[in-house]
């Protein structure tokens, strides 16, 4: 891990002031989430247009992908939750159009859902058909830490968590990596579980504030 | 960590879509490359098409909304004359090379299996009709929750009272459509149905709805829940049979002279003049269309007995339908 003095490099983040730029350093990715696009493609979605959707597909399927494949870590699954993804999307965008929030949001949520719903599906699986130190072996839950290996380096959310401390990491890795609730990670770590919400509660914090991403109005 | 916890919606909170992204973007990830984008969505617009046969081709506004095309002297819409089928029924189902794929022996057959206690077999079922039970419910309750919650019940009374299904309940997906829908008749019927759902595909997470379902056996019966397996039922295909006109096969029963299929229409689109050989059934899942003189909505329910005939049945905003009928109606 390179950052040897955390507090330093996260203050220096911290005061170049204002919001960091998203941008990844892949040039396909969208420069911001562009609202203003999306909106009138997903009101024609709604209204059942082929082309819109077209559209929409190929401004979003590259993060929608990067989502998917993170939480599932497989790429067949994350190919098949990309699928159920823009399948939802499609049904559901009418329900969508008369709502509100932003649609890159939206779509990451539903993304998001359905990987853990495969993820879980997965778990609950291999639960049954193997025993519990096998999936150890899997390296399911054992080795849950984002390691500088993980990150794409020099990314400004990367060097956020890496100022992090350890333990605030492992938090964050078990539930956004391994979807274990509160209390799993809790058991995991063999820590209270008060201790564990607080991490989380100022990791994503810290995520939402220095990253300029959209406080508790979070899209449904 | 031996007990899968219900607290787990705190997390779903607050890890929205927004941090998932952010993270994901610090995390590496694999990349597509512009093949692996352009087959994905091939295979999305695939699945579309394949809940709705004509909905990649649904134009944004109907050219002419209001007018059904037989108020006027020529038909502005419909099919074009010369291509306008005639003959009977079977004939446009079975020509060129329309796979005769479920037929009504193997659904009877899944239900005396279910009677005897083969979860297998209900599992089966399941998966060829729970989308279109799912949807006429939803079209009739207009609420989600309550239409995942009958079709629960409606699976669960299938499993209870499979034994009682007899050729003379008609067709196996007919007995079973009946059973949805005085279900959800009996919850209730909500006063405005037109804003819901417009697809085929319920966009519910059929796995665990189907996980419930067995579990809910477990807990009725005893033994033990079959875990979801992958899907062993391969869907039959959509086929235009005429232009604007798709179709699903679903069973066909030559001995009663008796076919289940789903039925789409492209806006606009008349389905040809015909008379009944045998009892018509027709239940309305997505759109409107007019049968004659009425105009049904999502969830209704048609019935012309033998002998009838129907002049003008005609989709103004494009519609699904399951109907059940014989092959040998003569188109006029």
């Amino acid at each position: 891990m390179q950052p040897q003095n955390p507090e330093r490099d996260s203050a220096s983040i911290l005061t170049r002031g204002g919001r960091l730029s998203l941008r990844g350093r892949n040039a396909h990715w969208p420069k911001e989430p562009d609202q203003e696009v999306l909106a009138p493609l997903i009101s024609r979605v709604a209204a059942g247009d082929a082309i819109a959707f077209n559209a929409l597909y190929d401004r979003t399927v590259d993060r929608v992908f990067a989502v998917a494949w993170c939480i599932a870590r497989d790429r067949s699954d994350a190919e098949d939750i990309l699928c159920d993804t823009y399948e939802r999307a499609w049904c559901r965008a009418h329900d969508y159009a008369r709502g509100r929030g932003d649609v890159m949001a939206w779509l990451l949520t539903l993304c998001r859902s359905r990987a853990i719903d495969v993820v879980r599906r997965r778990r609950l699986r291999s639960r049954v058909h193997s025993s519990f130190a096998h999936r150890e072996g899997d390296g399911a839950v054992g080795e849950a830490t984002l390691s500088s290996h993980d990150f794409e380096s020099g990314h400004s959310t990367c060097q956020l968590l890496s100022a992090m401390p350890r333990l605030r990491q492992q938090v964050l890795a078990l539930a956004f990596c391994h979807d274990l609730s509160h209390q799993e990670i809790a058991t995991e770590l063999s820590l209270p579980i008060g201790t564990v919400k607080s991490h989380l509660r100022r990791a994503i914090a810290v995520l939402r504030s220095t990253l300029g991403l959209p406080g508790n109005g979070a899209p449904r | 960590m031996t007990k899968r916890p219900t607290d787990s919606h705190d997390l779903r909170d607050t890890l929205d879509g927004w941090l998932a992204d952010a993270l994901s973007r610090a995390l590496r990830s694999e990349q597509l490359d512009q093949d692996a984008r352009e087959a994905l969505k091939e295979r999305v617009l695939a699945r579309i098409r394949d809940l709705e046969p004509f909905a990649l081709r649904r134009p944004v506004r109907l050219a002419s909304a209001g007018q059904p095309w037989f108020a006027s002297e020529k038909p502005s819409v419909g099919l074009p004359a010369r291509d306008t089928p005639t003959g009977t029924l079977r004939d446009l189902l079975y020509a060129n090379k329309f796979k005769v794929c479920g037929n009504e022996n193997e659904w009877v057959e899944l239900l005396r299996s279910i009677a005897a206690g083969n979860q297998l077999a209900l599992r089966s079922l399941y998966e060829r009709t729970y989308r279109i039970v799912f949807t006429l419910i939803l079209s009739i309750t207009n609420s989600f929750e309550t239409a995942e919650e009958l079709t629960l019940t409606v699976f669960q009374d299938v499993w209870r009272r499979a034994s009682t299904y007899g050729i003379a309940s008609g067709s196996v997906l007919g007995w079973i459509m009946d059973q949805a829908r005085s279900a959800a008749i009996n919850r209730f019927r909500a006063g405005d149905r037109r804003h819901e759902v417009a697809t085929l595909h319920p966009v519910f997470d059929s796995e665990s709805l189907w996980e419930r379902l067995a579990k809910r056996i477990v807990v009725a019966d005893g033994g033990e829940a079959l875990l979801p397996t992958r899907r062993d039922h391969s869907e039959p295909g959509w086929e235009e049979i005429a232009p604007g006109i798709a179709c699903k096969l679903l069973a066909s029963d030559e001995e009663n002279d008796r076919v289940s299929m789903l039925v789409a229409l492209a806006p606009g689109i008349g389905y040809p003049p015909h008379s009944h050989a045998g009892l018509e059934e027709l239940h309305l899942l997505i759109g409107e269309l007019w049968i004659d003189d009425r105009k049904l909505c999502p969830g209704d329910y048609h019935r012309a007995a033998a002998g009838t005939s129907d002049r003008r049945v005609w989709s103004e905003t494009g519609c699904t339908c399951v109907l059940m009928t014989s092959p040998s109606d003569v188109l006029l």
